[in-house]
């Protein structure tokens, strides 16, 4: 007997539109409204200036975003941030990339925003007055001197002890930020434990010098070569004296959460941008767009970005709940494997699909696709990520095994 | 105790996958797994001595804290640490 009543029952709410935000509409609406005019009329109109001529951020510019609360966003207003939530956050950094043209933008602000909230963590008096206040307010930028081209058990840059100071020697590149940090989160070897020690090194400190190392995209995020020659620091500049290794780590997994939001945002305005760039392009007497072998391209983009935006609002959710572990987390890691192997799918998609206009430097894709590609290097390689997941899974599957059937 | 390396750690101990030491805890262990691999120490141990947050450690296939490493262990437990670090 078939079940009474009609089974096809009306949906409860009207059907979803296929491309949203992260967030709300309300929240979506809070920051068009707070940042819209800053980013159309301040931040997009250089983008493509600064590209071209590898120019970083002004000073200006960037002491604007301070006022406007983007570079204190998650620390307490006490230190003069905006004492708002990872949710929150993440909206915001998928919001700026989508609104405005420069892909830097958010990333520096996501950047420099971790190095505040880590150096506020700390609980110092002493750098929270002379960093993370100017830094919340967009006087003062933070930068994270990490990378020297080995692991770090061969990182050369190391630190020795002088008095009750020590002495820095070495070199690290690139810093993301590095054309326009005050300070920078510097790992080097501790040289008398062989360990990694965490020091803060600014600008100004006799021995420092700066050199640009522009890179194929992001470019007025001003990338940076910092090198140290006998630079003397004082024992309030150290900030981890043991275990600087984990300590990066606490970076990098918060870089990639934030790296997923902002790039959600590139990747939903290009694809709403060659979407529609397929829909005037007329081919053999129709629109491109009409063709299924293009619909299909169409649809495998929207599904890289969808499925890219849950397990971003996924992941947001679970901090909310406070279920991560900063040091390592690996949903936070398969995160970023996918969201950016979905990036990266997508650039390829545009450039199957718009053919030249991909490439030229005055469409609209070219500058994108290079910032975006970009993205692989950042905060572990999807290849080096994908052998820690990989060796993880296979360490816990072995030791599953061994549980159900112990040695005879 | 046995302890059991796998990936990048491999290179620091010879690519020897499984050290056997006679210890009575985990803290011990380590201390002599270290002084046996030498390579192995400043990746697993810190400047002070203690096991690096960033690595994880499963006895008999239980996950084991920081705060646990001093508790009695027996000859025949099994120890496999594993690791994963990124860079910037």
């Amino acid at each position: 007997m078939p079940p009474e009543g009609n089974l096809i029952r009306p949906a409860s709410r009207p059907p979803e539109e296929l491309l949203r935000s992260l967030g709300r509409k309300e929240d979506v609406d809070e920051v068009r409204t707070r940042f819209g005019a800053f980013l159309s009329e301040k931040v997009s109109p250089g983008a493509f200036e600064r590209d071209r001529g590898g120019t970083p951020f002004s000073r200006e510019l960037l002491r604007e975003a301070g006022r406007l609360g983007l570079f204190g966003f998650t620390v307490p207003a006490e230190v003069g941030g905006q004492g708002r939530n990872w949710r929150d956050w993440g909206l915001v950094l998928h919001e700026l990339c989508y609104q405005c043209t420069d892909t830097a933008f958010p990333m520096l602000l996501a950047y420099c925003g971790t190095v505040t909230k880590l150096l506020w963590e700390t609980k110092r008096a002493d750098l929270i007055d002379r960093y993370v206040r100017p830094m919340a307010s967009g006087e003062c930028f933070g930068g994270f001197a990490w990378s020297e081209g080995n692991d770090p058990f061969s990182f050369t840059t190391t630190l020795k002890r002088d008095g009750a100071g020590w002495v820095l020697d070495g070199r690290k590149c690139p810093i993301a930020d590095g054309q326009i940090a005050d300070v920078v989160m510097t790992f080097a070897k501790n040289a008398a434990t062989g360990d990694l020690t965490t020091v803060l090194v600014e600008r100004g400190d006799r021995g420092v010098e700066i050199a640009p190392y522009n890179a194929m995209g992001l470019r007025s995020a001003g990338l940076a070569s910092w090198a140290f020659s006998r630079v003397r620091l004082g024992p309030e500049r150290v900030l981890v004296q043991a275990d600087g290794l984990s300590y990066a780590q606490r970076f990098l997994n918060e870089r990639r959460l934030e790296m997923c939001c902002w790039a959600l945002g590139r990747m939903r305005s290009l694809f709403e941008a060659v979407t529609m760039d397929l829909s005037t392009r007329i081919r053999f007497r129709l629109p491109l767009i009409e063709m299924q072998t293009i619909q299909a391209a169409v649809g495998k983009m929207y599904v890289g970005l969808e499925t890219s935006r849950i397990v971003i609002a996924h992941a947001l959710e679970r901090i909310e709940r406070d279920e991560y572990d900063w040091l390592w987390d690996p949903p936070l890691v398969v995160l970023k494997a996918h969201v950016i192997e979905q990036a990266l799918q997508l650039c390829r998609t545009i450039q199957d699909v718009a053919g030249g206009y991909a490439v030229f430097e005055q469409a609209p894709y070219e500058r994108h696709i290079r910032d975006l590609m970009c993205l692989n290097s950042i905060a572990g390689t999807l290849m080096t990520l994908a052998v820690d997941l990989g060796g993880l899974a296979a360490a816990e599957v072995q030791r599953k095994a061994k549980k159900r059937s112990p040695p005879s | 105790m046995k302890f059991v390396l796998s990936g990048n750690l491999l290179r620091f101990s010879s690519f020897g996958r499984e050290v056997s030491i006679d210890a009575p805890t985990l803290s011990d262990g380590l201390s002599r797994l270290c002084e046996q691999c030498p390579s192995l120490k400043p990746v697993l141990l810190d400047g002070d001595g203690k096991f690096r947050r960033i690595h994880r450690l499963f006895v008999n296939g239980d996950q084991v804290m920081v705060d646990e490493l001093s508790a009695p262990r027996g000859a025949g437990d099994e120890v496999q640490i594993v690791t994963a670090i990124a860079g910037g």
